[in-house]
Parts: structure tokens; C-alpha cells; sequence
């Protein structure tokens, strides 16, 4: 397809865009759903202010401390579950039921026990990237080539260095993919955390702006939320693809 | 049998466990946040009659399965029209991966806004946030039919609607139903936050309602009902997965 097509089906995309969302300000009412006119320009006053960068920066950060922390957890247990057999079917029950639990229900339990700061939204990060990654990580361990297995039981390599040498490199193609989902999802955890719990971040400027019936300002935030998300997922799928090249991913 | 038995006390002695420590632990405990075991057990019983099941556990269910199913049924027919005619993908995808960007929690106060707090908004945050993933999985595996059979239904002459229902839905089956099983848990989690952020019916809004009362143990039942509800239809939907489109799962790697 020739450079010029391209442009025009982006165009096409862009008139849609504006036509659909106009179409559904004048259905629900502008009150509510506010005309772009309305919100474009409070996009570019939003983005002018100091304290929208802070949150911006503030929701990345935490959103980081949560993949971080998440991972260091899900690949030391992972590990520990992977490497014995008896392990993985003893702790699979446990491991699905958290992992299938909405991990927002135990907001009001933190909140109730530690209150609502930055700490309560990315301990709930990390218990949602643990749980998610987990899986990956016993997968990535169980798939260890045999012969590499065999080879380092040959030459008697002690427990730490296998781990080290053998085990977490042959995971990272399957983790990468883990790594890539959990930070959407480390990322929606925070700002699910800001609306629900006003922990810091853009999750309780949306909620501010809710409860004083600012729509505009709301689909402000809903857009720059949605601009964010499909930035990490696509910087996180780039990484993905030049540390684990060897791999299609899914 | 004893087999069968033996598997499932090797599967269960480590949840055992930990429910044993949780309870030896804090039986003398006077923290309220963790109460012990045998404390949330006494409160399911007060907690769970026939009033509550009315209430808030119908309502509950009857919101997540038609904004479900809802989502599921729009998600597939948009999905499978979109994945047969690559003009309409240029032109719309990126409105559906940016949308399906923006955190699916995010979506609910902007829904609220435009609906108010009733039923029906309930019903439509879980359909919207059921909508993208699913259409998302089928768009995807609708488009990536195997070209030998494409060629097989040109030489029987269909048409492109008979072979999209004959042909590329049906080699779809697996994939779809993967999107179908991991909506289930974004369904689940927005019917949550939906109901927590002020409607006052249903399970979310007694998990809030027993923290602010400082029920807590009622607010621990509320917690493990959900965690429940997950398992159960993610057992449920593995199950079914495997007997409707074995050739696809069976071949993956079951977590």
C-alpha cells in the first residue's frame, strides 16, 4: 500500500473519530459528554499545569514500583515452585484463586489497615503483578532444555548458580511476554487504586474532577490515561522484542 | 479412586496449611483488619442467608452475566466484521487499541457520568469493558485463517459472509474462547468497582459497606466470595475450553 492510501485511511480514522464522538455528545448532551471543542482546549490547559505532570509522573512512578517489586516477588516464588514438582500442584489451587480474585477488592482492606497513600497503591501493584507473572515464570522454568539440565548436573553446579546461569535465562523469553502484560496491568492497578481510594496519582484527579462535575476535565484525563497506557504497552512491547528477538511472542 | 483421593490431598495441604498458621497465628490476636479464621467462618454464616443471596449476590450476577454476555455477543459480531475486510481495520483500529488502552477502571466514572448509577450503567461499564478484549481476540484470529482454508472455500464458490461463518469463525473457536475466558476476570473486576463507586447494591458495595461499618470479618467474607466466584468460573471456562475446541487447548500449556 503506497504512502499517500496510508494517509488517507489516518485521515479517515481522525474525521470518524471526531464524527463519533460528536455524535455521542449530542445523544447523551454536552453537559456530559462534552463536544471536542470543549475538550481540546482543556486538554491543552491541563497540560500546561505543573501539578498535572507531577500526578502524570507520580502515576508512572509508582506503576514502576510495582512492576518492580512484583517481579522480584513472582520469579522468587515462581522459582521455588517451578524447581520442585511437588511444589507446583500443592501451590496451583492457592496461586489460581488469587489470581482469579479482582485484586481491587482488597483495597478497602488496606485502606482499612494501612490507609490510603502511595504505599497502599503499589503494595495492591505488586500483589497484582505477582500473581500475573507467576505463572510465566513456573512456565518459563518448566520449558529449561533437558540436555542443558543434565549438563549442569554433569559438571555439579551448585543450586545458586544454576538458578542464575541456567534457569532465570531460559525463563525471560516466556517472562518478557508476562513483563509486557503486567505493566498494563500495574499501570491500571494505580490509577484504579487513585479512582477508588484516592491514593496519589491521575487516578484521583479523574476522581476530583468527577465529584466536582467537571466532564471535560474528565475525558481530559480518560485521553491522557489512554495516550500513557498505549505508550507502555508499546515501549514495553518494543523492549520485548530486542531482548527476547529469538522468540515470536504472543 | 485412592489415586484420585491421594491428588487431591496433595493439591490441598498447602491452602490447608495456610489457613491453619492464619488461624494459630491470629486466634489471640487483637488486630481487627486480620481476623482469624474460624471468626470469618462464624461471620459467613450471619452474613450469607436468603435475604443477602437476594439482594446483593442476584444482583451481583445478574449485572455481570448480561453485561457479559452483552459484550461477548458485540464484541464477536464486530470483531469477525472487522477481521474480514482490511480497509475497515485501518480505518477503525486505532480508535479500538486506543480505547482498549485506557484502564478498564477508568472507563466506569465516564460511563457513571453520562448514565447515572442505576442497573443499566452497571450493565453497560461491564459490557464496554468486555467489548475490547474480545473483539480484539476475534478481529485477530478471524483475520489469520489458514490460507489453505480460504482456498478451499473460493474453489466451493462461497461468498465472503458464508465463508466467514463457515470457514474462518469456526477455525476461530480456540482463540475466541481464549478472549471470551480472559474477559471473564475484567467483567468480574469492573462489576466490582462499579458497584463500590456508589451504587449500593451488590457484593462490591457490601465489601464497602461492612469496611465503613467496621465489620470487618463481613467485609473478609465479601473478599473470599469474589475470590470464589473468580475460581469457579475460571475452572468452569478451562473445562468447557477443552471440550469445545480441544485441538486448541489441549496443545497449550494449562496454568
Amino acid at each position: 500500500m503506497g504512502a499517500s492510501s496510508r494517509y488517507k485511511f489516518k485521515l479517515t480514522t481522525l474525521v470518524l473519530t471526531a464524527f463519533l464522538w460528536e455524535l455521542a455528545s449530542f445523544a447523551a448532551g454536552a453537559k456530559y459528554f462534552p463536544h471536542l471543542w470543549m475538550v481540546i482546549p482543556d486538554l491543552f490547559l491541563v497540560s500546561i499545569k505543573f501539578t498535572f505532570w507531577q500526578n502524570l509522573g507520580v502515576t508512572l512512578w509508582l506503576s514502576i514500583l510495582a512492576l518492580f517489586f512484583g517481579t522480584i516477588c513472582a520469579t522468587i516464588f515462581g522459582v521455588a515452585i517451578a524447581l520442585k514438582k511437588s511444589g507446583e500442584s500443592a501451590t496451583k489451587g492457592f496461586v489460581n484463586f488469587l489470581r482469579s480474585m479482582p485484586s481491587l477488592v482488597l483495597l478497602p482492606l488496606l485502606i482499612a489497615s494501612i490507609g490510603s497513600s502511595a504505599q497502599t497503591a503499589v503494595l495492591l501493584g505488586t500483589f497484582v503483578v505477582t500473581f500475573q507473572l507467576i505463572i510465566y515464570v513456573i512456565r518459563g522454568v518448566r520449558q529449561t532444555e533437558p540436555r542443558l539440565i543434565d549438563a549442569v548436573k554433569i559438571i555439579s553446579m551448585p543450586a545458586y548458580s544454576r538458578i542464575l546461569f541456567l534457569y532465570l535465562p531460559s525463563t525471560i523469553s516466556i517472562t518478557g511476554t508476562g513483563i509486557r502484560l503486567s505493566a498494563s496491568r500495574a499501570f491500571g492497578t494505580i490509577i484504579a487504586a487513585g479512582i477508588l481510594a484516592g491514593t496519589p496519582g491521575l487516578g484521583s484527579s479523574l476522581l476530583l474532577a468527577e465529584s466536582s462535575a467537571n466532564y471535560p476535565r474528565v475525558f481530559s484525563y480518560v485521553i491522557v490515561m489512554g495516550i500513557t497506557g498505549s505508550l507502555i504497552y508499546n515501549i514495553f512491547g518494543k523492549i520485548e522484542k530486542k531482548f527476547v528477538h529469538w522468540r515470536v511472542s504472543i | 479412586m485412592s489415586r484420585f483421593v491421594k491428588q487431591v490431598l496433595w493439591r490441598a495441604w498447602f491452602p490447608l496449611a495456610l489457613v491453619v498458621i492464619w488461624q494459630l497465628v491470629l486466634r489471640q490476636s487483637t488486630n481487627p483488619f486480620f481476623p482469624p479464621p474460624s471468626k470469618i467462618l462464624s461471620s459467613t454464616r450471619d452474613v450469607i442467608n436468603v435475604d443477602w443471596i437476594k439482594t446483593s449476590f442476584a444482583s451481583s450476577m445478574l449485572t455481570l452475566s448480561s453485561g457479559y454476555l452483552i459484550g461477548c455477543a458485540l464484541g464477536i459480531s464486530l470483531g469477525a466484521m472487522l477481521g474480514i475486510s482490511e480497509k475497515l481495520q485501518l480505518i477503525f483500529l486505532p480508535i479500538i487499541n486506543f480505547i482498549r488502552s485506557i484502564p478498564s477502571v477508568a472507563k466506569v466514572p465516564v460511563v457513571m457520568a453520562l448514565m447515572g448509577i442505576g442497573t443499566a450503567t452497571r450493565i453497560s461499564a461491564i459490557s464496554i469493558a468486555v467489548l475490547f478484549p474480545v473483539l480484539l481476540s476475534t478481529l485477530r484470529a478471524v483475520a489469520a485463517t489458514e490460507s489453505t482454508y480460504l482456498d478451499a472455500a473460493r474453489i466451493m464458490g462461497y461468498g465472503r459472509i458464508r465463508e466467514l461463518i463457515l470457514v474462518r469463525l469456526p477455525a476461530a473457536t480456540g482463540e475466541i474462547l481464549a478472549g471470551l475466558h480472559a474477559a471473564v476476570q475484567v467483567a468480574i473486576l469492573v462489576m466490582v468497582v462499579s458497584e463500590m463507586l456508589g451504587s449500593g447494591i451488590g457484593i462490591g458495595a457490601f465489601i464497602i459497606h461492612s469496611q465503613a461499618t467496621f465489620m470487618i470479618a463481613d467485609m473478609w467474607v465479601g473478599i473470599l466470595i469474589l475470590g470464589v466466584l473468580g475460581i469457579t468460573l475460571n475452572v468452569l471456562f478451562q473445562m468447557t475450553e477443552s471440550r469445545i475446541a480441544p485441538w486448541y487447548f489441549d496443545s497449550k500449556i494449562q496454568s
